[in-house]
């Protein structure tokens, strides 16, 4: 994997990642993925892929609404930055 | 059901006095062994139900919380600095299920972050170690619920299990470790990782312990659409009993074998059939969960921005770079190798050749256990194929412990229940085994465990605090 590409992942992924850092992590992905393509050993296309593994159709809820007034100060409090009943964050657009 | 506990801990939750000495005592003990990140048993009793605590099935007994497991008013770091100082508002559905059978929350348990790990040695806080031997690790990633209750610390414990993190550091602790059937217990306020294949699992000394937590804890919740309720009656012991077993040599340490053996005997003792079975899947089981787990943890954890709580990097030049500082100073590096290999993973004309490919081998697990468990009641395999192992450079590398995750993640993939039990010590250290059922079988299996486990001498733990002490000190 190169220098490139493991800075475009982190990228994707929203991490600024350390020059220190990079020759590692980028080791230790192109391990995992040479271990994966293993997966394509197998003929799988007559398969279906699981994506829950007990599945028993959609679950709906009443559409009701649960209101807590409480939870609004608690869940401000832990804003690491705000102003009132906002939280701050920097500047969006430069 | 609570003369399963000693009925001392209900004397210790129930007098302010013994209270503060337990917590020292704890305290003091938990130095050198650092299972708790937090320990505050005046938060717990705030949170306890006065009624029910007098008659619920767990009336007055203390338990310990892994931290990625939301406790009102406790900490809820998850093992990472990215959520350093972030206190939680509000219950997990099963910590709130548990008070209401009366049980006392008392701390918060050390973790490799965000459940990443199999040693306790990602944790961003300090390093758990284990009571059996303060230079091996405790196993991971619930290795601070294991090493409380193996100390004798606490009675019982949360953890979560994604790919063993309950049962491989209960088999390292010489402690029981229960996965549940994927859904039973609500995963609301469980600190998401891996959705698809997280549960809530309990950590106890005795097998027959778990079956009054598992039954107040579990039950469909509205506020997870993926719960439902255990209500299944499967009795394992009844009809035809044989315990299937993998052919073929399961690359086990000796002593590893030699509890894996004394397993096979103790079933043949109890008059069970053996059956060697081939699971041709299981060789492709590591790759697909680390792929489906990767892809899953890289969208569960593109919450942490360090806009609305944890931890924010100072150095901001607008928004989108606070963002990923914040990441980047945060997150562990284990945590990252697994959102960049999600990433990665996830791209776009890359998911056939990885995530779909690791779905579709889901689905070939997920049949062979079911074809299994037409021939067999239960499967019995080893947790781990190796002992607990020492810290640092003479351990497992990070990628050694993936592979050995090999005979625990099998169960999260097809979603069953799963235990580790201990079958004694073999060269000073506790060995555990697992017994895997059909989904639902919850119950049974516990007590088939229960029942399988009086074969084995009882696994004297390496207690460190007994609760008569505060009583009669």
């Amino acid at each position: 994997m190169a220098q490139d590409d493991i800075r475009m992942i982190g990228q994707l992924a929203m991490i600024e990642l350390h020059e220190s850092e990079q020759d590692e992590l980028a080791q230790g992905i192109k391990q995992m993925l040479q271990y994966m393509q293993h997966m394509s050993d197998v003929d799988l296309s007559d398969v279906e892929p699981t994506t829950h593994a007990l599945a028993d159709g959609l679950v709906l809820r009443s559409d009701t609404v649960h209101y807590d007034e409480d939870v609004r100060e608690a869940l401000l409090k832990e804003a690491p930055e705000r102003n009132g009943s906002f939280i701050t964050i920097g500047k969006v657009l430069t | 059901m609570s003369e399963l506990f000693p009925a001392v801990w209900k004397q210790i939750t129930s007098s302010p006095r013994h209270l503060k000495c337990y917590e020292q005592a704890v305290a003091a003990l938990d130095t050198d062994t650092c299972a708790f990140l937090e320990l505050r048993t005046d938060l717990g009793v705030s949170l306890a139900e006065p009624a029910v605590k007098e008659y619920g099935s767990l009336s007055g007994i203390p338990f310990a919380v892994k931290d990625n497991i939301a406790v009102k008013g406790f900490q809820f770091s998850c093992g990472s600095q990215i959520l350093a100082g972030l206190r939680s508002p509000y219950t997990a559905t099963a910590v709130e299920r548990l008070l209401h059978a009366g049980a006392v929350p008392i701390g918060k348990t050390n973790l490799d972050e965000f459940g990443m790990g199999s040693s306790n040695q990602n944790s961003a806080c300090k390093p758990t170690v284990n009571p059996w031997d303060l230079s091996r690790v405790p196993g991971g990633s619930s290795g601070g619920s294991a090493a409380a209750v193996s100390a004798g610390y606490v009675p019982f414990a949360l953890g979560s299990d994604t790919g063993g993190s309950v049962r491989q550091p209960a088999a390292f602790c010489g402690i029981f470790g229960f996965k549940p059937t994927y859904g039973t217990v609500s995963r609301y306020g469980l600190a998401a990782y891996a959705s698809s294949l997280e549960t809530i699992g309990f950590m106890t000394a005795q097998a027959e312990q778990l079956i009054p937590i598992f039954e107040a804890a579990s039950g469909a919740d509205g506020r997870d659409q993926t719960s439902l309720d255990c209500s299944d009656t499967t009795d394992l012991t009844e009809g035809i009993q044989t315990v299937a077993v993998l052919a073929g040599d399961l690359g086990l340490d000796a002593p590893v074998l030699r509890g894996y053996s004394k397993a096979i005997e103790a079933f043949r003792s109890l008059g069970w059939n053996i059956v060697e079975v081939k699971l041709p899947s299981l060789d492709y089981a590591v790759p697909s969960y680390y792929t489906i787990a990767s892809a899953e943890a890289s969208a569960n954890l593109a919450r942490y921005t360090g806009v609305r709580y944890g931890s924010r990097s100072r150095e901001e030049h607008d928004h989108q770079h606070m963002v990923r500082r914040t990441r980047d100073e945060g997150f562990g590096k284990e945590v990252k190798l697994r959102i960049l290999l999600g990433t990665y993973v996830l791209r776009e004309g890359f998911q056939d050749q990885y995530y779909v490919q690791a779905q579709k081998i889901r689905t070939l697990i997920r049949n062979e256990f079911s074809k299994l468990f037409t021939k067999a009641g239960v499967l019995l395999l080893p947790t781990f194929p190796i002992q607990a192992f020492p810290i640092g450079d003479g351990g497992l590398t990070s990628m050694q412990q993936k592979l050995a995750d090999r005979f625990t993640l099998p169960a999260n993939l097809a979603g069953l229940p799963a235990v580790s039990f201990p079958t004694g010590i073999e060269s000073g250290l506790p060995v555990g085994m697992q017994l895997m059922g059909p989904a639902m079988s919850d119950r049974s299996l516990i007590r088939l465990t229960a029942h399988v486990s009086r074969c084995f001498p009882e696994v004297a733990l390496p207690r460190r605090f007994s609760p008569g002490e505060v009583t009669h000190g």
